[in-house]
């Protein structure tokens, strides 16, 4: 058994491994933090007038606050460290526990003291405070994630030798002789790779192309009623992208493959492509919708024809913006786990043709989970597995934030003509080289030139020109009906999906299986959902109570409370960026080291609610931050100059005006909690049991139940019907988004 | 006019991409024995594929060995592989029964009777016969962690399952049980007290059915015991033995524990007690749309190592 401890790391480890690992934490994770958060402190802008005045309100309390902040540190520093001290004294715990203590008190003591501090001062110090508090919860979330994963992983990275473990070819875990054990990640790394280059070429493909069919080609009328088509897609559980995937894409693939297997990279391609398609084609719609109508209208005026204007000079002008929504698919493709898992294969082995099965690193940690020991290499090694994913995602954040249009400056980002010069100058370099070689001899060319025109003069030039005409009406012409098939393809495929799962399993929908009791876990009981529904549904009271009010006071803060560019909104802005790109896979690690083990919660709803509360926080927050943004400064300075102060302006003026936007915000995500599944295996349990008795108590959500059943060939028909709910329900709630943001919107319009 | 026309033709391109994606995806499926093989395998942590190994490997010589434990752990072997690794024993059986190409193995009593797959003789035997290979038999054993005292509901499921009524539930499922000498089991009146959260069983997927059928068992003889005084969680052998040998795994607490293990091999640790459960075989199994009916060691052993590829070397 290897059972690791620190003491034996420092034993058993020379300082080389030691070193290496300093110098991977600092390049893997610690390097790209620190130069995400450079680029966005960087992007300081100056004051425009009107967001002057309102600066203007919030600098009168200042001293105040700081006077406030500086008191309620330096108590809750001695309230911690006396709460520690206690702790210690009654529990003897060292290490661990006692640092999770002193780091729990923290907490608890700054909340209590600022607010009875505040308090006595006033509201609006109160409030600020509040606001405050809230938001710094992303930035300790981010850190705890990476300090966690950090301080699980890289003692196991120690024990396997750096190298060995990042660029080993072999991954066996032997059960039955551990010491027999190789864990080698490379093959996972290069599977991860080969699944986000097939899904970008596959959805990226479809779906910049099918957002040009959409904002230029489509007739107007449907073009409304197709994006809002694509954005429901988006809200499609992952598990029935791969339950689809394993029912239909893979027997259809085993048909004509060579080994006469289906599961694979292809496969895997196929599935992560459509769902990152969504994505995709909504954020490449926005920035092609951006460019200027004056470019596309130039392009007509030149005589170059609508597609050619359309893919010559709109296009074009929107690469960064197309670009962006690409990387952004890339991040969501390299943390999906559960679409994966069901079509990849999972043979630990480098991803050798189409068809050959493989693993990613996310698939690895879900497989191998369940057989981990605690404190075992195993484990570590897994959490590792878990720690290069996380780089893989900071380096992609990285280069998001590259690419990325800053919306307040007219320049273009670096990395686009960076990108062009890398790609053309080695290009021409080679050419010149080519044509150098081959150039041909003088009298040569002169020959050449005689027949030329000789032939020239032979063929009727007319002609010539009928045909490159041809070619010319026709390039583009493809271009268009290439874009239309893409469209239409992409929306079959997923409507397919949807189609067959409900045709399969609306008919196995019964009241039995919804409301009937939990009567056994043999297989002869009929199956019934009715736990699964009410923990579904206490998790996501318990999910929404905790993320949202932190997520709408966070984005308060950052916009009404922080100056544009100011370092504290930089800093909270980063942390919710990062969470917002950590995979759910990484959350459930997370949460089952932190919450489930550390803190004692178990396999529990209240762990897994947490966890995906973490997890929703991040698109609460940038999605409310949309929606206050759209508030007009009018309506806050009228409300200053009405004498009302900044507590009242929030939540009587601004607030309301963004509700259309907030509540749509509050019905996505309790659409995305409903989808959730990965983080939720690891914190919540999963397999079916009884009705849960409270929030201690382990549970599935429909979507776990759903993947447990798929397991077993003997409920297939419950699975079907289990997904039908789950399509219904998550179609519902995000129609009732739209259509509640119009009604709401409509209302106060008229008002 | 023009435009229309141009609409139309766009539109039915488009279509006729569609079209031809859908029919081709319906068309062509050709005859098993024309197929390579799909080799399914378990994940490495689980008893059951820790015994598959084990079994066929017997009789065969050190490289052939060496070449099946590079397949088996790490895949690095220098062809391409057709086959995939499932997570539990019913995706096994869920994917064999999809894919009319591939072969698996599983507990035989777990796919007795399943219309979507054949069970293949081995060796000329059928699975439960006398001549069936040993090493594919099999003990399903459960232990507790030997260093605690069981709590009292906890020690009563385990009462239950070594007694006469227990060995019945089992027996009924329809596993073998040899073990003798049962008592009769003695329903107490009144719930003990000292355990208000649930008896927590961690483990083996291949013993999760059996399981479900005694807890259930459990329920409804006993009139104070309900379903949700069970946390159950079948998550592979691996967990079972960590959880039912002191270790912690998914929340488990020791004092109220039980692991399931589908390999008494694989039982490596002296803090556990052990009890025997139940006795089954290992069966290889392929899709019922494939003609074969008996394989031998020595052609799994090659499927399995990728000497063998194709169903044309094994159907006639």
């Amino acid at each position: 058994m290897n059972i690791l401890n620190t003491t034996k790391i420092a034993e058993k480890h020379n300082k080389k491994e030691i070193f290496l690992i300093l110098i991977f934490s600092i390049f893997g994770i610690v390097l790209p933090f620190t130069i995400l958060a450079y680029l966005k402190l960087k992007k300081l802008n100056k004051d425009d007038t009107s967001q002057r005045l309102i600066d203007s309100a919030k600098k009168k309390d200042k001293r105040l606050t700081a006077a406030v902040i500086l008191l309620v540190t330096w108590i809750s520093l001695f309230v911690s460290a006396a709460c520690a001290l206690v702790v210690f004294y009654a529990t003897g715990w060292f290490g661990f526990p006692l640092l999770i203590a002193i780091v729990l008190t923290i907490i608890v003591a700054v909340l209590v003291n600022s607010l009875t501090v505040a308090f006595v001062f006033s509201k609006e110090v109160s409030f600020k405070i509040i606001f405050l508090i809230s938001s710094v919860v992303a930035i300790i979330a981010v850190f705890a994630i990476f300090f966690f994963l950090i301080w699980e992983g890289m003692p196991a990275i120690a024990e396997i030798g750096f190298f060995r473990f990042l660029f080993g070819r072999t991954w066996h875990h032997d059960g039955d002789n551990p010491q027999n054990s190789i864990y080698g990640v490379l093959p996972m790394i290069g599977g991860t790779i080969v699944a986000a280059i097939g899904a970008l070429i596959i959805g990226g493909g479809l779906g910049v192309l099918t957002a040009i069919c959409i904002v230029w080609f489509c007739p107007k009328k449907i073009r409304g009623f197709l994006s809002q088509t694509i954005a429901l897609l988006a809200g499609l559980p992952s598990v029935i992208f791969g339950f689809f995937g394993a029912q239909v894409i893979v027997p259809f693939l085993a048909n004509i493959s060579p080994t006469g297997m289906g599961s694979g990279p292809l496969a895997v391609s196929i599935i992560l492509g459509m769902m990152i398609f969504p994505t995709v084609v909504s954020l490449s719609k926005n920035s092609i919708e951006a460019v200027s109508s004056t470019y596309y209208e130039a392009g007509v005026a030149l005589g170059a024809g609508k597609e050619r204007s359309v893919f010559r000079t709109v296009v074009p002008s929107a690469k960064s913006g197309i670009l962006a929504s690409l990387i952004l698919g890339v991040g969501r493709a390299v943390g999906e786990t559960m679409a994966v898992i069901m079509v990849a294969g999972n043979v630990a082995q480098m991803p050798d043709g189409f068809f050959a099965p493989f693993r990613t690193l996310t698939v690895n940690i879900v497989l191998e989970m369940g057989y981990a020991e605690p404190n075992s290499l195993h484990l570590g090694a897994l959490i590792a597995s878990g720690v290069v994913l996380l780089m893989f995602v900071l380096i992609i954040n990285i280069i998001f934030n590259l690419v990325k249009k800053n919306p307040n400056s007219n320049k273009e980002s670096v990395i686009i003509p960076a990108i062009k010069r890398g790609i053309t100058f080695p290009m021409r370099f080679i050419l010149s080289k080519i044509s150098r070689t081959t150039r041909l001899a003088d009298d040569e060319v002169d020959e050449f030139k005689q027949r030329l025109t000789l032939e020239e003069k032979r063929k009727s030039a007319p002609k010539i020109n009928k045909l490159s005409a041809f070619i010319v009406k026709i390039l583009p012409m493809t271009a268009r009906v290439i874009s239309y098939v893409m469209l239409v393809s992409s929306i079959a495929f997923l409507g397919g999906i949807i189609i067959y799962v409900l045709t399969n399993g609306l008919g196995h929908i019964s009241w039995q299986l919804i409301s009937g009791e939990f009567s056994g876990f043999g297989v002869n009981h009929p199956r019934t959902l009715a736990p699964s529904i009410v923990t579904t549904l206490m998790y996501v009271l318990l999910t929404s109570i905790i993320a949202f009010p932190l997520g709408i006071l966070t984005a308060v803060f950052l916009q009404e409370y922080t100056k544009k560019g100011s370092k504290v909104a930089k800093a909270v802005e980063l942390a919710v960026e990062t969470l917002a790109g950590v995979p759910s896979i990484v959350y459930g690690l997370f949460g089952m080291i932190f919450f489930v083990n550390i803190l004692g919660l178990g396999l529990s709803i209240t762990s897994g609610s947490i966890v995906v509360a973490l997890m929703i926080l991040p698109v609460t927050v940038r999605a409310t931050q949309e929606g206050l943004k759209a508030v007009p400064d009018s309506y806050r300075e009228a409300s200053y100059s009405l004498g009302a102060g900044k507590v009242r302006t929030v939540f009587r003026v601004v607030i309301p005006t963004a509700l259309p936007t907030i509540v749509t915000v509050l019905i996505l995500g309790i659409g995305r909690m409903v989808a959730e599944t990965a983080s939720l295996m690891f914190t919540m349990g999963s397999t079916p049991r009884a009705m849960p008795d409270g929030y201690s108590s382990s549970g599935t959500t429909l979507a776990v139940a759903f993947y447990a059943f798929t397991r077993n060939m003997q409920f297939i028909n419950e699975a079907f019907a289990a997904a039908s709910i789950l399509i219904i329900l998550v179609l519902v709630l995000n129609i009732t988004a739209s259509l509640t943001a119009r009604f709401l919107g409509k209302k106060r319009a008229a008002t | 006019m023009k435009k229309v026309l141009k609409k139309v033709i766009v539109l039915a391109l488009a279509l006729s991409v569609a079209l031809g994606v859908m029919v081709f995806m319906t068309g062509c499926s050709p005859d098993v024995v024309d197929m390579q093989i799909v080799a399914i395998s378990r994940e490495s942590g689980s008893g059951t594929r820790g015994q598959w190994d084990g079994a066929i490997h017997n009789g065969l010589d050190g490289d052939a060995r060496q070449t099946l434990a590079n397949w088996m752990g790490a895949g690095t072997t220098a062809r391409p592989l057709a086959g995939s690794i499932q997570n539990g024993q019913s995706n096994v059986v869920f994917t064999v029964a999809g894919q009319r190409n591939a072969i698996g193995y599983a507990s035989f009593s777990a796919i007795q009777g399943n219309a979507n797959l054949r069970v293949l003789n081995i060796n000329g035997h059928a699975p439960g016969t006398t001549n069936y290979p040993a090493a594919l038999a099999r003990d399903y054993v459960i232990l507790t962690y030997s260093g605690v005292t069981l709590l009292p509901l906890t020690q009563l499921f385990l009462d239950f399952m070594q007694s006469s009524e227990g060995q019945e539930v089992i027996e009924t499922a329809g596993y073998d049980f040899h073990g003798d000498n049962a008592e009769p089991f003695n329903i107490p009146s009144v719930r003990p007290t000292g355990q208000d959260e649930p008896i927590q069983i961690r483990g083996s997927t291949s013993v999760e059915p059996v399981m479900g059928e005694l807890i259930d068992a459990f329920v409804a003889l006993v009139p104070w015991i309900v379903l949700a005084d069970f946390d159950f969680e079948a998550g592979g052998s691996g967990q079972g033995v960590t959880a039912g040998s002191g270790g912690t795994i998914g929340g488990s607490v020791p004092n109220r524990t039980i692991g399931m293990s589908s390999n008494a091999a694989h039982i490596t640790t002296a803090n556990s007690n052990t009890f025997f459960l139940a006795n089954d075989v290992m069966a290889a199994f392929v899709n019922a749309d494939n003609p074969l009916t008996n394989i031998t060691i020595e052609q799994l052993f090659g499927i399995y190592t990728g000497a063998i590829t194709a169903w044309a070397d094994l159907i006639n």
